[in-house]
């Protein structure tokens, strides 16, 4: 029978400072206020409804405007913007972009449904003949059409059962099709919007918003890697197998710290060697940013990751990011659990040395499936002497009883759990099951940051 | 899913809400929304100047032009009396302007005859093309 904490006992935790979700609501307030300034455009400059038809009308123009400031946020949550990142975290905003994706659609086609039937009892026509005349006489209608159908495709190839179905490659150029449909989806906004169409000032400003959008993808997601990666000069130092499957490369280069990544943080990688330069791929640096050059530790689990571990010293690497919001911020005196599964436990690696926390109270958990998976072990050995912490290995299967990741397991592990700050990184399942087990022992969601990955 | 679902029935009856809280609260004609356009209101005679009768006769007025292209009527006055105001030029830019501005056309002609002059309201939805409407009206009824 495990211990189990009595809560009675504990300080209230939500009263404990150190909370992550006060930047996740603050985020929360701008996408809110972003949305309420739209609205409040509509109100004021859009024509009053007039005649039969307009209510429709009126609120088709409302929900193609929020489709179109929906659109530019699920931009804005994907180019790596260094504070959005180390705010939300990578699982907060990939849930941010899967709820605003599905929400996208749900805007973009209540628009075409209520504009077409709007404009059909306008003009005492039927829906699909007005269908018709909007396509046929409106300026970039068409592109608009496309432009909805691109995104409704990006949107159904990623439910959870057809992206699984898809290659990664696959995917992700699909997705890449969403810059293209937001420039097509753009002019009949400007020349058929009544907004926009007779105000100089608000179409002004609604252009300079999307290229301004525009010019922050291009800078963070095409300039910014470059250039970095050119002006540190990065390149692959060695690669060093851990375990027959896992391998660490080593990436040097000119005045690395600059680019200033904290631990627990990564980059997505790409590097350029023949057949690996078209994917980058995120991997966490495996130990605590600081020195002359960066360790990150991969699990050979695909081709992409086989050709790493035989990739040739001095590979030109570009670097995106960093990204990843698994930081101990400065000012936390409480103690500090790190949970890790697998692979999972690259970033923990450099949490564990690193993260500010009591004297002494520092915990790391880190389950595998074989002893074999274990890495770091001398590191980790090393850390806890040093820091006085904890480590507990865990070693079997999810369904093995010797390590079920139940609340009491977890008490018993880490018995401070209640009024820890929490990282939580592994597998989807392994975190979500975390996560339900932290919930359930009454660690406030505020105090857990997790990350996960798929294998 | 659960929170997708709240999302869009949140924004729902948000939206329900403004736009009807909008279709019943139309804001005066003579204001358009956003952009009170100074053209309109220097382009309406004063009350002092209406109050005259016209020589009969047919006349067109002077092409106004508007945001959404060129308004012209041409007026019909017998006995003194306006009897008839026919729309030459309309916005007809898409679909929707002639859809607007046809109805309104024939509003402004029942007002313009009942009022006997060119001030009259404008009609609400319809601001531009009512304010070119009425200056060409203004600028054809000053030549009888």
């Amino acid at each position: 029978m495990a211990i189990v904490a009595d809560p009675r006992r504990l300080p209230p935790p939500a009263m404990l400072p150190g909370a992550f979700s006060g930047a996740a609501a603050g985020m929360a307030a701008i996408m809110v206020a972003g949305a309420a300034l739209v609205t409040g455009t509509w109100w004021r400059a859009a024509p009053p409804p007039f005649g039969p038809g307009a209510t429709l009308t009126d609120a088709g123009r409302l929900t193609g405007l929020l489709a179109g400031y929906v659109a530019l946020l699920q931009v804005m949550l994907r180019i790596r913007l260094p504070v959005v990142e180390r705010r939300l975290g990578t699982d907060s905003i990939n849930e941010t972009h899967r709820l605003l994706g599905g929400y996208l659609i749900v805007l973009i086609v209540s628009h075409v449904i209520l504009i077409t039937a709007g404009y059909a009892l306008a003009a005492r026509s039927s829906i699909p003949r007005e269908l018709t005349t909007l396509v046929t006489s409106y300026p970039y209608i068409l592109w608009a059409v496309v432009a909805a159908y691109l995104l409704i495709g990006v949107a159904v190839s990623s439910i959870p059962v057809i992206r699984r179905r898809l290659l990664y490659e696959a995917w992700h150029g699909l997705h890449l099709l969403v810059y293209a449909a937001l420039a097509l989806a753009f002019f009949h906004q400007v020349t058929v919007g009544e907004h926009f169409r007779h105000q100089a000032g608000l179409r002004a400003a609604w252009t300079v918003l999307f290229a301004g959008v525009g010019a922050a993808v291009i800078v963070f997601r095409f300039l910014r890697p470059l250039y970095l990666s050119f002006r540190h000069h990065l390149v692959v130092g060695s690669v060093v197998r851990e375990t027959p499957n896992i391998v660490s490369i080593r990436i040097t280069g000119r005045n690395v710290h600059r680019l200033r990544p904290r631990p627990g943080q990564y980059f997505r990688w790409r590097f350029l060697a023949p057949g690996a330069w078209y994917l980058a791929h995120p991997y966490s640096l495996s130990e605590e940013p600081g020195g002359r050059s960066f360790r990150i530790t991969v699990r050979i689990a695909g081709r992409h990751t086989a050709m790493l571990a035989q990739l040739p010293i001095g590979t030109r690497v570009i670097a995106e990011g960093p990204c990843g919001g698994l930081i101990a911020g400065a000012g936390w005196a409480g103690p500090v659990a790190l949970i890790a599964g697998g692979i999972g436990i690259t970033p923990l690696r450099a949490l564990f040395a690193s993260a500010p926390c009591a004297e002494n109270a520092i915990t790391l958990v880190y389950r595998v499936h074989d002893p074999a998976d274990i890495i770091f072990r001398a590191e980790l050995q090393r850390i806890a002497a040093q820091r006085g912490g904890t480590v507990h290995f865990l070693i079997g299967g999810r369904g093995d009883p010797r390590n079920d990741l139940s609340p009491a397991s977890l008490t018993r592990l880490c018995p401070d759990l209640a009024w820890s700050r929490v990282f939580v990184c592994g597998p989807a399942g392994y975190a979500q099951t975390i996560r339900a087990s932290l919930a359930s022992l009454g660690v406030p969601s505020g105090r857990v940051r997790s990350e996960s990955f798929q294998m | 899913m659960r929170r997708l679902l709240l999302l869009v029935s949140g924004t729902a009856v948000a939206i329900v809400v403004v736009v009807a809280i909008r279709t019943h609260i139309q804001p005066p004609a003579h204001h358009p929304p956003g952009r009170p356009s100074p053209t309109v209101r220097v382009a309406l005679p004063s009350p002092s100047a209406t109050r005259r009768a016209y020589h009969s006769g047919v006349t067109t007025g002077a092409p106004a032009r508007t945001d959404y292209g060129a308004v012209q009527v041409r007026v019909t006055v017998v006995h003194g009396r306006i009897v008839k105001v026919a729309a030459l030029r309309l916005p007809h830019g898409n679909q929707m302007d002639v859809q607007l501005s046809k109805p309104a056309a024939r509003v402004l002609e029942r007002r313009v005859i009942s009022a006997q002059s060119a001030n009259v309201d404008m009609v609400s939805g319809a601001t531009y093309t009512s304010g070119g409407y009425l200056r060409s009206l203004q600028s054809a009824l000053d030549r009888l």
